[in-house]
C-alpha cells in the first residue's frame, strides 16, 4: 500500500519494523491491576507467566538478570541465546589496532554495595592507555556521549540490529554524533582511564565491549574476540621465515640471522622465541606471574618467575627475542650472554637488564 | 523492504467475546490483542519498556482469563494494565529518553540523514501515540480513540499536528 508521500511511506515500513522485533520474557515477576479501582494489588507470579508464554508460543529469551543471583546463576542465564551468524566473525573486526588483553567476565558481579551494582554484561578489552578503537562492524551511531559508570560510551547500530557498546573512551574520534554512518574498522576514540569515583577505578585502564542483539539483550561477547584475536594478527606484521626456530617481522628476519651465524663462528648455538600471539602471551603471563588479573596485567614484569613482560609488548609486534642457548635461557654471566652484550649491538638488536635472554631489534636511525 | 499490507483485523472493531470457555478463548482473544496491545504500548513507552509492559499485561490477562469477557474494550484496558505496571520503573527512568528502534529498511535510503526512530521519540506522548498506531500501524482514528479514550476529532488533531511536527524534524535534522 505505497502511498505517494515520502515520510508516510517510511513511517509504515517504520511500523513492520517494530512489529518484526521478537517478543521477550517481562523483567519483573508480578503485575498490578490498573490504579482506577483505586488499589494497587499484586497479582501474578513467575510461573504463571511461564505458563501463559508457554501456552502463546512466545520466544523466551531473558533478557535482563537482576542483581542477587549467584554468578553461575546469572551466567546461565544471560548465556542462553544461541550464538547468531552475526557473532560468527563474518565482516568483523577485533575493537582494537593491535589486539588487546582480555577474559570471560561476562556476568561477574561489578562494583557491589554501591549504588552502581551491577552484572557484567560484557568483557573488558584490557590494553594501554591511548590505543585506538575501531567499529567492530558496519553501522550507525545510535548513542554518543558521557554516562556516570561508564565514562565516555557509544553505542552502534549495525544494519542487522545487533549493537555494539564501547565504554571507557578516553576521546571520541573527530566529528562523531548521533545517527552517523560508521565503517567497519573506522576510528571512534582512545582507550581512557576508568572514571573516577567508579570503584572499578583501580582496574587498569580498558574498553569495555558489549553485544547485544536485536531484542534480545546482551550476549557473551568472549568467543567472538577470542576468535577474532586469533584469526587476526595485529596488522601491518609480515613475519618472516623460521631462522633456528625464531620467527620475526621481515625487516628483522635478516639481521637475526646474521647475529645467529655469526655466533656459531664462535660457537655459541643460539635459538628461542620470537613472535607469540596474544593468546601465548598470556598463558604465559598466566603461569609464570600468577592466576588474577592483576597478575596478568598489572604486575611488574621483574615480580614474575621468570620475568615476563605484560600482555601487548613488543613479542606481539614481532621484533622481540627470548635466547635459549643449549636449550636453557640465557643467562646472566654465561658465555651466551656476555658474547650478546658485546655483539649485539653490531646487528641493532638491544637487551633489556631485567631479562637477560630478551633482546629486541632496534634499527638504529644514523646511515 | 517489501511493505507489508496492514491487517485491518483489530480486535476493536470486533464484537465483544461471549462464551465463557476461557482457555480456547483466552488463546484466540489473545492471539488478536497482542499484536495492537504492542503496537500501542511500544508507540507510548519505546521498544525497551513497551515490551515489557506488554508481557505485563498479557501476564495478568492470563490471571484475570475468566473476567475478559466482561470487558467492552478489553485491548483498552489490557493497555492500561500495561501502564499500571511500569509504574514502579518510571518512577527512576521518568526523564529517560525514549529507547526506540532505528529505521531499518534495506531500501536506498536505509541510512537516511535523520532516523525516523529518533525523531519519533522527539514528538509529544499524545501525538507520538496517534501517528505511530495510524500511519506506522494503520489503526483508523475511531480505534485510537477508543483506546486513548479521547474523541476521534481529538485524535485527528493530534495525528496532523504530530505529522507536521514530524516533517519538520526530518527536514531539521
Amino acid at each position: 500500500m505505497k502511498t505517494s508521500d515520502p515520510v508516510l511511506d517510511r513511517l509504515q515500513a517504520y511500523g513492520n519494523t517494530i512489529d518484526g522485533i521478537p517478543m521477550r520474557a517481562p523483567t519483573f515477576g508480578a503485575v498490578t491491576r490498573p490504579t482506577s479501582n483505586g488499589r494497587n494489588r499484586m497479582v501474578g507470579s513467575a510461573m504463571a507467566l511461564a505458563a501463559v508464554f508457554s501456552l502463546l508460543a512466545f520466544g523466551l529469551t531473558r533478557s535482563r538478570v537482576p542483581i542477587g543471583l549467584s554468578k553461575r546463576e546469572s551466567v546461565a542465564a544471560l548465556q542462553q541465546v544461541d550464538l547468531p551468524p552475526v557473532l560468527q566473525g563474518v565482516d568483523t573486526v577485533f575493537p582494537i589496532v593491535g589486539g588487546g588483553s582480555f577474559v570471560d567476565s561476562f556476568g561477574a558481579k561489578r562494583t557491589v554495595g554501591t549504588k552502581y551494582a551491577h552484572i557484567q554484561q560484557g568483557v573488558d578489552v584490557f590494553v594501554a592507555q591511548g590505543q585506538a578503537i575501531r567499529a567492530m562492524r558496519a553501522g550507525v551511531v545510535s548513542r554518543v556521549g558521557r554516562a556516570p559508570l561508564a565514562g565516555n560510551r557509544l553505542w552502534i547500530t549495525g544494519e542487522d540490529g545487533t549493537s555494539y557498546y564501547y565504554a571507557g573512551l578516553e576521546i571520541f574520534a573527530n566529528g562523531l554524533r548521533n545517527g552517523q554512518k560508521v565503517e567497519i574498522g573506522q576510528l571512534l576514540g582512545t582507550v581512557g582511564p576508568i572514571p573516577a569515583g567508579s570503584t572499578e577505578a583501580v582496574d587498569p585502564p580498558h574498553l569495555h565491549l558489549e553485544i547485544h542483539l536485536h531484542g534480545r539483550g546482551p550476549v557473551n561477547p568472549t568467543p567472538l574476540l577470542t576468535a577474532l584475536q586469533e584469526s587476526n594478527p595485529p596488522p601491518d606484521l609480515l613475519l618472516g621465515d623460521s631462522v633456528n626456530g625464531i620467527v620475526v617481522t621481515v625487516e628483522a628476519t635478516k639481521p637475526l640471522r646474521d647475529l645467529i651465524r655469526a655466533a656459531e663462528v664462535a660457537e655459541i648455538r643460539l635459538s628461542g622465541q620470537g613472535f607469540r600471539s596474544p593468546a601465548e602471551q598470556l598463558a604465559r603471563r598466566r603461569a609464570n606471574c600468577g592466576p588474577s588479573p592483576f597478575d596478568v596485567y598489572v604486575k611488574q614484569a621483574s615480580q614474575c618467575r621468570p620475568p615476563t613482560a605484560k600482555p601487548g609488548g613488543t613479542h606481539l609486534r614481532g621484533i622481540a627475542v627470548d635466547f635459549t642457548a643449549g636449550g636453557r635461557g640465557v643467562s646472566e654471566g654465561s658465555a651466551a650472554h656476555r658474547w650478546l652484550v658485546k655483539n649485539a649491538s653490531e646487528f641493532d638488536f638491544v637487551g633489556i637488564n631485567a631479562e637477560p635472554w630478551h633482546w629486541e631489534y632496534r634499527p638504529s636511525v644514523a646511515p | 523492504m517489501e511493505v507489508v499490507p496492514f491487517d485491518r483485523s483489530s480486535p476493536l472493531s470486533r464484537p465483544r467475546v461471549q462464551t465463557d470457555n476461557s482457555a480456547v478463548d483466552f488463546a484466540s482473544l489473545m492471539s488478536r490483542i497482542e499484536r495492537p496491545l504492542r503496537q500501542a504500548l511500544v508507540a507510548k513507552y519505546g521498544i525497551d519498556l513497551g515490551l515489557d509492559a506488554t508481557a505485563n499485561a498479557l501476564g495478568w490477562a492470563w490471571e484475570h482469563r475468566d473476567e475478559l469477557h466482561l470487558f467492552n474494550n478489553p485491548i483498552g484496558y489490557l493497555y492500561r494494565v500495561g501502564q499500571s505496571s511500569l509504574r514502579p520503573q518510571l518512577a527512576w527512568r521518568q526523564r529517560r529518553q525514549l529507547n526506540f528502534p532505528l529505521e531499518r529498511s534495506s531500501g536506498s535510503d536505509a541510512f537516511a540523514a535523520v532516523d525516523l526512530g529518533q525523531v519519533v521519540a522527539r514528538l509529544n506522548e499524545k501525538q507520538r501515540i496517534c501517528v505511530l498506531l495510524v500511519h506506522a500501524h494503520g489503526w483508523t482514528y475511531r480505534e485510537v480513540a477508543e483506546l486513548l479514550g479521547i474523541k476521534s476529532e481529538a485524535v485527528t488533531n493530534h495525528v496532523h499536528r504530530g505529522t507536521a511536527r514530524l516533517r519538520k524534524l526530518l527536514k531539521e535534522g
